[in-house]
C-alpha cells in the first residue's frame, strides 16, 4: 500500500473516532438508557417494550423530580456480547445511571454483569429465565417479567384438573426452555400426573414435523411446549398441520400475543401462560386504544407482555426516584425501589418489588386462544393468578441481593 | 416405538428432504454453472415468500407462482448486473464476501418495508388437510411440495445436461475466452443462469411459507443449509443436490428420534465427513474450484 | 537509522494508542479502545493465515472463543475465582490446542473446501458451546470472573487495564511482526502465490499451514483470554461463524493482503463504523452491508492480489 494509501486510511480512521465522540450534555436532564433489540429477528418485540416505556414516561409528562427525562436507545442485537458492550458505552460515555430493557434472558443476564460492574441501576424488563432473580441475581438489578415458576405454577392446578394428566414435554433446548420444563415437571409430579415422554428442539428449528409425529404416537393427553419466537410462529402452524389437537390439548408456559396474532383462525387453540392480557381490565382496555392510536404501525396492535413489563418497569424507576428524593444516587433509587408497591398498574392485584431478589411480583393470565374471534381479542382469559401466590419461596431460592444486608 | 411411526418418519425425511433440495436447487445452479457463491440466495428465497403473500390473495395461487419468481428475477437480475458480473473468474470467495455484504443490506431493507414480525400465509386450499390412514396422518401440502420440488429439479437438471445452454454456460466457466470465441455472448448467458437461480430461489420460498412461516430471518436460515448441500453433493451436479438434499432430510428426521437436541448438527457433521473422504462431495466433478 | 524508526507504523500506532484514553471523548470509551488492541491482536496473527499463506479460514472465531472459556473455567475453577496471568496463559494455550486439532486436519486442503471444513469445525463446536450447561453455561455463558490486582495494579481499573493490553498488544504485534518477515514468513507467502512450485521445491507445504494456523490459535486464544477479563464473563455467541467472517472481513478490508498493518486499520474501521452506524440509525444493518459491498469493491487491489495469484 502507498504512504498516500496509508495515510489515507489513517485519516478516515481518525475521522471515525472524532464522529464517535458524543458531546456532552448537559448536566440537568436524568438519562435512561434503553438496551434493546433494535435490528435483527426480535426487533418487533424490543420496539413493543421500548413503546411501552415511552408511554409510562409521557404519563409522567417526561420529567420527574421536576427534571426532564431523556431515554437513549441502544441496540442489544439480541446478543450478549454487543448488548454488553453497548451497555457499557452508554455507562462508560454518555454517562446513563439508569439501564432498561433486554427481550432475552442471556442479555439481560449480561447487562446486568455490565451494571452491578459499573453501579448503575438496570431492570430487565422482559427475560423470564429463573436465574435472573435467582443464581444471577444482583444488587443492581431488578426483574420486571415473571420467573419461569411464576408462570407455570399460575397454570399447573388448572391444566392437572381440566386438560389433562398424561403430559408430553416439548422444551426449546437452551436453558430458559429448560426451566420452564423443569418447573411444569415439579408440578406435574406434585398433581400426581405422568410424563410420557420430552423431545428437545435445538434453537432455530424451523421445521417440526419428525417431532410432532412422535407427538401424536405417544398417547399423551396435554403436549406442554416451552418454546419461544420465530420457532414457535412455525411451530403453532405446524401443530395445526399435524393435527396435533385432534388427539390432545396444548400448553404452553408461556405465550406472546405478538406470536399467536399473525396465524389463521383454526390454528389458534392452544392453552398458554401470558404475562397480561388487553381486554383484562377497563383499564388495559383504555391503555391499548391509547397505544393504538399512537403507535398505528406497531407490531402488535394491542397491550402486550413487551409493551407491559417496558410500561411497568418505567413507572417503577420513576416511582422509585421520585421516593429517593434524588436520581443522581443510585444506591439509593435502589433501596426505594426494594419494597415499593404500585396499585395503579392497570391489573387487579398490585405489583410488589420483592426486596430479597429483586423481583416485580404482579399477575398472569391463563388463557385459551379463540378461534372463531375476529379482530385482536383472540383469547378467553381461564384465570388472573397474582404471582405472590406462587412465585418462589426463600427456600427455593435462597438469595438476598437486598440493601439491609 | 411402532414401525407406523419409523415409517411416517422416514417418508417426512424424504418429503424434507426434497423440499431443501428446491431450496438448494438456486444456489446450486449458480455455483456450479457460473462458479459464482450467492451468499445473496437466501434473500431470494425470503423475498419469494413475502412478495407470495402479498400477492396471494390478490391473483390467486397459480398465478402468484408465475408472478411472484418473476418478480424475484427482477430482483436478481439487478444484483447481476450490478455486482456479479464483477465477480465471475475469480476466487468464489470474493464473490461470497460481496453477496454476504448485499445480503445483510437486502435482509435489513426487508425488514424496513415488512416489518420484523412474523406473517402467515395459509397452503392452498386445494391441498390443505390431511390424509389420514388409520393411525398415519400426513398433510397433504407437504405431499405436494414433495412432487413439485420433485418437478422443480427434475427441470432443472434437464435444463443443464440435455440443452446446449447447459453445456456453454458450464465451458464457460472454465474457458471463457473460448467460448466467447466461439460466438456465444457468454455475458448474456451467465445473467440468464443467474436470474434462474433466483428465480428458484423465489419459487421454493412461496412453498416454504405456509409450512415454515414467514419472519425476516428466514433467508439466513436456509442459506448454510444450501451450502451444505451443494457441497455434499458435489458442485456443479444437480443430481448432487438431489441426493445432498434427501441425506439432510432424512438424517435430520431420523436424528429426531435418537439424538433430537443435535438436529441442527447434523448436516455439519455429515458433510465434514463427506468432504473429508470425498473431497469433491458425492457426485462431485472436476471443476473451477478444486 | 532515525529515519526508519520515524517511517515505521509501529511507531505511529503505539503512539496514538498509547494516548489513547487522553483523546477527547472517545477516550471515555476505554472498553471499546481494549477491545480494539484485542482485536489487532487476533487480526494481525490472522493476517499470518489469511493474507500471507492464503488459508480462508472461518473459523478463528472459535479459537477466540474458547480462549475465553478457557480463562473463563481456569479462573472460575482451578483457581477459584482468583488469578489473572494464567487463566489468561490457559486461554491462549486453549485456543493454539483447538487450532492445532483443526489445522492438522485440514492442512492439505485448500480453497472453497477448506473455508468450509473451517465453519463446519465452528459451527459444531459451537453448538457444543451453546448446550454444554454444565461447563460452558450454555447460553447464558460464564458469568463472574472478575480482575483484581496484576503485580501490584489495580486492573479493575478499566484505564489501567487498558494500558496492560495495550503492552500486550505491543508485545504480540512485535512479535508477529518478527515471524512475518523471517523466513518462514516468507515461505508462507510463497506457499500463497504458488502452492504446486513451493512443493516442488520442497516445502512440505501441509506442515507450514499446520504451523502458522497453530500460531494463529495461540494468539487468537490470547486475546480471546483477555477478552473473557475484559467483559468479565464468557458467551458462546463469538463462536458463531458470523463471527469469523467478521474477522475476515476487518482483516481483508485494510487490505491485509498486501500489507501487514492492513488488519489494524481494517479492525478499527470495521469496529468503528458498526459502532458509529447503529447508534445513529435504527435500521444501521442496511448501511452497514452497504459500506461493506462498497468498500470491497472499492479496494479490489487489496482483496484480488489474495485471490489472482492462486
Amino acid at each position: 500500500m502507498t504512504i498516500r494509501r496509508r495515510s489515507l486510511f489513517v485519516l478516515i480512521t481518525l475521522i471515525f473516532v472524532g464522529m464517535l465522540a458524543t458531546p456532552a450534555l448537559a448536566a440537568d436532564p436524568i438519562r435512561i438508557g434503553l438496551v434493546s433489540p433494535v435490528s435483527g429477528n426480535y426487533g418487533d418485540h424490543g420496539a413493543l417494550e421500548r413503546a411501552g416505556m415511552q408511554m409510562a414516561l409521557d404519563e409522567y409528562g417526561g420529567e420527574i423530580l421536576g427534571r426532564p427525562v431523556t431515554l437513549i436507545t441502544a441496540d442489544s442485537e439480541t446478543n450478549p456480547d454487543a448488548a454488553a458492550r453497548r451497555a457499557r458505552r452508554l455507562i462508560e460515555v454518555d454517562g446513563v445511571k439508569y439501564l432498561m430493557g433486554a427481550v432475552s434472558s442471556s442479555v439481560a443476564t449480561a447487562i446486568g454483569a455490565v451494571a452491578e460492574e459499573k453501579d448503575a441501576l438496570y431492570i430487565a424488563t422482559n427475560g423470564n429465565s429463573d436465574t435472573l432473580t435467582g443464581k444471577h441475581a444482583r444488587h443492581n438489578v431488578f426483574r420486571s417479567a415473571p420467573s419461569m415458576a411464576i408462570l407455570v405454577r399460575g397454570g399447573a392446578q388448572y391444566v392437572a384438573d381440566n386438560l389433562g394428566k398424561k403430559w408430553f414435554f416439548i422444551t426449546h433446548d437452551y436453558s430458559w426452555g429448560h426451566s420452564g420444563t423443569r418447573w411444569a415437571r415439579n408440578s406435574m409430579k406434585a398433581l400426581g400426573c405422568k410424563e410420557v415422554g420430552e423431545i428437545k428442539v435445538p434453537l432455530g428449528t424451523r421445521d417440526f414435523s419428525s417431532q410432532l409425529l412422535q407427538v401424536r404416537n405417544s398417547g399423551a393427553d396435554v403436549l406442554v411446549i416451552t418454546c419461544a419466537g420465530f420457532d414457535n410462529v412455525a411451530l403453532m402452524k405446524q401443530l395445526a398441520e399435524y393435527k396435533i389437537y385432534d388427539k390432545m390439548k396444548v400448553w404452553y408456559t408461556l405465550m406472546e400475543y405478538v406470536d399467536m396474532w399473525p396465524l389463521d383462525k383454526k390454528e389458534r387453540q392452544p392453552y398458554f401462560m401470558t404475562e397480561v392480557y388487553w381486554n383484562e381490565t377497563p383499564e388495559t382496555r383504555a391503555w391499548t386504544e391509547k397505544f393504538a392510536k399512537k403507535y398505528p404501525a406497531a407490531a402488535c396492535p394491542v397491550l402486550d407482555n413487551g409493551s407491559y413489563n417496558g410500561w411497568l418497569s418505567m413507572k417503577v424507576l420513576l416511582e422509585a426516584i421520585k421516593k429517593a428524593g434524588t436520581a443522581d444516587d443510585v444506591e439509593k433509587v435502589i433501596c426505594a425501589m426494594e419494597g415499593l408497591t404500585i396499585k395503579d398498574n392497570m391489573r387487579a392485584a398490585p405489583t410488589y418489588v420483592r426486596p430479597w431478589d429483586h423481583q416485580f411480583l404482579t399477575s398472569v393470565v391463563l388463557g385459551k386462544a379463540n378461534s372463531t374471534a375476529d379482530g385482536t381479542d383472540i383469547m378467553d382469559v381461564k384465570a388472573v393468578v397474582p404471582a405472590a401466590d406462587v412465585a418462589r419461596t426463600k427456600a427455593e431460592n435462597p438469595v438476598d441481593v437486598s440493601c439491609k444486608k | 416405538m411402532n414401525s407406523v411411526l419409523i415409517l411416517s418418519i422416514i417418508l417426512n425425511g424424504l418429503v424434507l428432504g426434497l423440499v431443501y433440495s428446491a431450496v438448494a436447487l438456486g444456489f446450486s445452479l449458480v455455483l456450479g454453472l457460473s462458479g459464482v457463491i450467492n451468499f445473496c440466495h437466501g434473500v431470494m428465497f425470503a423475498f419469494g415468500a413475502y412478495f407470495f403473500w402479498l400477492l396471494k390473495d390478490i391473483i390467486g395461487f397459480w398465478p402468484a407462482v408465475v408472478v411472484v419468481p418473476l418478480l424475484v428475477a427482477i430482483i436478481g437480475f439487478v444484483i447481476e448486473r450490478v455486482l456479479i458480473r464483477r465477480v465471475y473468474g475469480l476466487d468464489p470467495l470474493f464473490g461470497l464476501l460481496i453477496t454476504l455484504g448485499f445480503s445483510i443490506a437486502l435482509e435489513e431493507l426487508i425488514r424496513m418495508i415488512f416489518g420484523p414480525a412474523a406473517h402467515n400465509v395459509s397452503a392452498p386450499s386445494f391441498a390443505s388437510g390431511c390424509i389420514i390412514w388409520g393411525d398415519f396422518v400426513y398433510s397433504k401440502y407437504r405431499l405436494f411440495i414433495a412432487v413439485f420440488a420433485a418437478v422443480m429439479v427434475g427441470g432443472t437438471w434437464l435444463l443443464i445436461s440435455k440443452t446446449k445452454f447447459g453445456a456453454i454456460v458450464k465451458a464457460g466457466m472454465f474457458d471463457s475466452e473460448m467460448v466467447g470465441a466461439l460466438g456465444h455472448n457468454l455475458p448474456k448467458l451467465r445473467t440468464t443462469v443467474f436470474i434462474l437461480g433466483t428465480a428458484l430461489a423465489g419459487l421454493s420460498g412461496i412453498l416454504a411459507a405456509p409450512i415454515w412461516s414467514i419472519k425476516s430471518g428466514m433467508g439466513s436460515a436456509v442459506l448454510m443449509p444450501s451450502f451444505l448441500i451443494v457441497l455434499m453433493g458435489g458442485l456443479g451436479s444437480i443430481p448432487g443436490t438431489i441426493v445432498g438434499g434427501l441425506l439432510v432430510g432424512l438424517s435430520s428426521a431420523l436424528a429426531t428420534l435418537v439424538f433430537p437436541r443435535f438436529v441442527d448438527i447434523i448436516p455439519y457433521v455429515l458433510l465434514g465427513v463427506i468432504i473429508y473422504f470425498w473431497p469433491r462431495g458425492l457426485f462431485g466433478e472436476q471443476n473451477i474450484n478444486d | 537509522m532515525n529515519n526508519k524508526l520515524i517511517k515505521d507504523p509501529y511507531l505511529w500506532i503505539f503512539l496514538i494508542f498509547l494516548l489513547y484514553p487522553v483523546l477527547p471523548y472517545i477516550g471515555n470509551f476505554t472498553s471499546l479502545g481494549t477491545e480494539l488492541l484485542l482485536w489487532f491482536i487476533f487480526t494481525l496473527s490472522f493476517n499470518l493465515c489469511l493474507g500471507y499463506t492464503g488459508l480462508p479460514s472461518f473459523g478463528h472465531g472459535a479459537f477466540y472463543g474458547v480462549g475465553s472459556y478457557g480463562a473463563a473455567i481456569a479462573f472460575l475453577h482451578l483457581f477459584n475465582k482468583g488469578g489473572f496471568l494464567i487463566p489468561v496463559v490457559i486461554g491462549a494455550l486453549t485456543g493454539a490446542v483447538f487450532a492445532a486439532v483443526l489445522g492438522y486436519v485440514i492442512r492439505n486442503k485448500k480453497g472453497v473446501y477448506f473455508a468450509l471444513l473451517t465453519v463446519v469445525f465452528t459451527q459444531v463446536l459451537f453448538g457444543i458451546c451453546w448446550r454444554w450447561d454444565a461447563v460452558t453455561g450454555g447460553e447464558s455463558g460464564l458469568m463472574g470472573i472478575s480482575r483484581t490486582t496484576f503485580l501490584g495494579l489495580d486492573i479493575h481499573d478499566p484505564i489501567t487495564f487498558y494500558y496492560l493490553v495495550f503492552v500486550v498488544f505491543a508485545v504480540c504485534a512485535i512479535v508477529i511482526r518478527i515471524i512475518a518477515n523471517s523466513s518462514f514468513g516468507m515461505s508462507l507467502k510463497a506457499i500463497r502465490q504458488n502452492p504446486v512450485r513451493a512443493q516442488y521445491l520442497g516445502y512440505t507445504t501441509g506442515n507450514y499451514k499446520f504451523v502458522v494456523y497453530l500460531i494463529s490459535g495461540l494468539f487468537a486464544g490470547l486475546a480471546g483470554g483477555l477478552y473473557c477479563f475484559l467483559t468479565q464473563s464468557a458467551f458462546a455467541d463469538i463462536l458463531d461463524w458470523t463471527k469469523s467472517g467478521d474477522v475476515v472481513i476487518a482483516t481483508l478490508l485494510g487490505g491485509g493482503t498486501v500489507s501487514f498493518y492492513g488488519p489494524i486499520v481494517g479492525s478499527v474501521i470495521f469496529l468503528l463504523m458498526k459502532e458509529l452506524i447503529s447508534s445513529f440509525w435504527d435500521h444501521w444493518a442496511l448501511l452497514y452491508g452497504l459500506s461493506f459491498v462498497i468498500i470491497i469493491l472499492a479496494f479490489p487491489t487489496g482483496l484480488l492480489g489474495m485471490f489472482k495469484s492462486k
